[in-house]
């Protein structure tokens, strides 16, 4: 049975690189969003396997939407994507339940390394 | 049919894809900024245009109708990617720019000192201009070479059309980011300004980004 | 070696440091102005030499040359010199040390990481002078003018204030306010607003 995977970046560029950069081998379902609150709401409906989530977005930010998606379900998987890894932020997503942090631009090395860490390959 | 115009045309996916790059750049550089000046320094999600330098004037003026006066600092870089920068802050912001290196064993100098003032606004400027072009190059396996920043003092928005020594004819790749100094409530704007020149290895260079993944 | 030659013969100071700030590269131009040979100071840290460099402005500018690749540019304005050598004239008698514009940035391995900053050294001595004669020669006219009442003292204000922070001891001794410090130039703007106060509050 294909893993869900939900991928949300406000970046089409991102999400197309995200993809290519998912390890060959496995199948997974994926599912896109453009935003937190977009990204909220399909986490709501799909329940993904594992969350790949940007920070910096319109609407809502991925600060609130990882707050959010923890609140709806306190064992989400969600790996978080940024270019921007400064301790204090770091300490906030690690505080807010993030899985772990993957630094932007994701490899192939980095994104199989997250999904390995929280078991979906 | 003229090959060198097709080469140099961009999409809107390849507008897309300078876009990530400069956000993965500028995020990088706000990073490693706080590593450098112990500042969080904010820098938003940019937003690329592709304008003729008339256009791009007044694009400026129109995002800084609020500031009756700016202070710009200019800064020209070069490597493949060959352009200008301007770091855009409101003229009442420059006391706040200038006090960040307050804690500076030198030089020995009063805050009002013009001298003081003029190398602090400079310094700032050639430490985010640098962190942001420095970023995109080596994103896109470039390396650039500054020229020393320029201060130009209190520009009225208004004759920045006229002060500006941009060909209208050139079309110029636009990239723009606000950047918030956290702390401090400085706020100001980042441009980057690339020629025409630039446009053929711009294209290939993003082309190769995305050629990674 | 043809490379070698040109870093040697060029007319402008060459350093380069790695990480730990221990000189790797120090060109014929820099040994002969120093007085220290490449081999004296090659792998030794350049401040155990020039230890005034070890400051808050410098570590900070080296930091973002090492960690963001940028460049940082010493103007002679402010900083005077960087490394204090003798002016190369025998015929300058007002200044002690050669005034310099400098420059640091980055250098990469082959795999395009920094590994190392340069600094290049610029004698900007003579410019200088320049600059000062005609700095004074400006305030001694402007001076005349407000005395006349034919400028106010305003203006005058504005036009020093526009073209004299640059500018530095030798008008303050042309006017009779001895400098604090000679060497560091980094006073003279403090000195400067002085005298600007002075015209403009119509004392002089």
């Amino acid at each position: 049975m294909p893993k869900k995977l939900l991928i949300v970046d406000d970046s089409p560029v991102s999400r197309a690189i995200i993809k290519k950069c998912l390890p060959e081998g496995h199948d997974f379902e994926l599912f896109e969003a453009e935003d937190g609150q977009q990204g909220l709401e399909k986490f709501k409906e799909v329940k993904p396997d594992a969350t790949l989530l940007d920070l910096t977005m319109p609407v809502m930010d991925g600060f609130e939407a990882l707050e959010e998606i923890k609140k709806v379900d306190s064992g989400a998987q969600v790996i978080v994507l940024t270019a921007d890894i400064q301790p204090k932020a770091y300490e906030t997503v690690m505080g807010l339940g993030a899985a772990m942090v993957v630094p932007k631009p994701p490899s192939s090395e980095s994104i199989a390394d997250g999904l390995s860490k929280i078991g979906l390959i | 049919m003229n090959t060198s115009q097709t080469d140099t045309t961009f999409t809107k996916e390849d507008g897309a894809i300078l876009e990530e790059v400069m956000n993965i750049a500028f995020g990088k550089a706000s990073s490693e900024l706080a590593t450098v000046v112990d500042l969080r320094i904010l820098l938003n999600a940019p937003k690329v245009e592709f304008l003729q330098a008339d256009d791009l004037l007044r694009w400026i003026k129109q995002d800084t109708a609020d500031n009756d006066t700016l202070n710009m600092i200019e800064q020209n870089f070069w490597g493949k990617y060959t352009g200008s920068a301007f770091l855009a802050f409101p003229t009442s912001a420059s006391k706040g720019l200038v006090s960040l290196f307050e804690d500076d064993d030198l030089p020995p100098m009063d805050e009002e000192n013009p001298l003081l003032v003029k190398e602090n606004l400079l310094e700032i400027g050639n430490i985010l201009i640098g962190a942001c072009v420095s970023k995109v190059a080596e994103l896109l396996d470039d390396e650039v070479t500054f020229s020393p920043p320029r201060l130009i003092p209190r520009m009225v928005v208004d004759n920045l059309a006229n002060e500006a020594r941009l060909d209208p004819d050139k079309v110029a790749i636009l990239i723009k980011t606000v950047f918030h100094i956290q702390d401090k409530d400085i706020k100001g704007f980042l441009f980057l300004v690339a020629g025409e020149e630039s446009m053929a290895w711009l294209k290939t260079a993003l082309q190769n980004f995305m050629a990674k993944f | 070696m043809i490379l070698n030659q040109i870093l040697d013969t060029i007319d402008i100071g060459l350093v380069i440091l790695d990480k730990d700030f221990k000189v790797r590269y120090w060109n014929r131009w820099m040994a002969m102005h120093s007085g220290i040979a490449f081999q004296e100071i090659k792998g030794v840290s350049i401040f155990e030499f020039y230890p005034h460099l070890k400051n808050k402005k410098l570590l900070r500018n080296f930091k973002a040359v090492i960690n963001l690749g940028n460049h940082y540019f010493f103007p002679q304005k402010l900083y005077g010199y960087l490394f204090p050598f003798r002016p190369e004239s025998n015929f300058v008698k007002d200044i002690n040390h050669m005034q310099q514009s400098c420059t640091m940035g980055p250098l990469r391995d082959d795999e395009k990481v920094i590994q190392y900053a340069y600094i290049s050294v610029k004698d900007v001595t003579e410019a200088y002078i320049y600059e000062t004669n005609l700095a004074s020669a400006l305030l001694t006219l402007l001076e005349k003018y407000v005395e006349k009442n034919d400028m106010p003292a305003e203006e005058a204000q504005s036009i020093l204030d526009e073209l004299l922070p640059t500018s530095g001891g030798e008008v303050m001794a042309k006017h009779s306010k001895p400098p604090k410090d000679k060497d560091t130039h980094a006073v003279i703007g403090d000195q400067l607003v002085d005298i600007l106060s002075e015209i403009a509050s119509g004392n002089r």
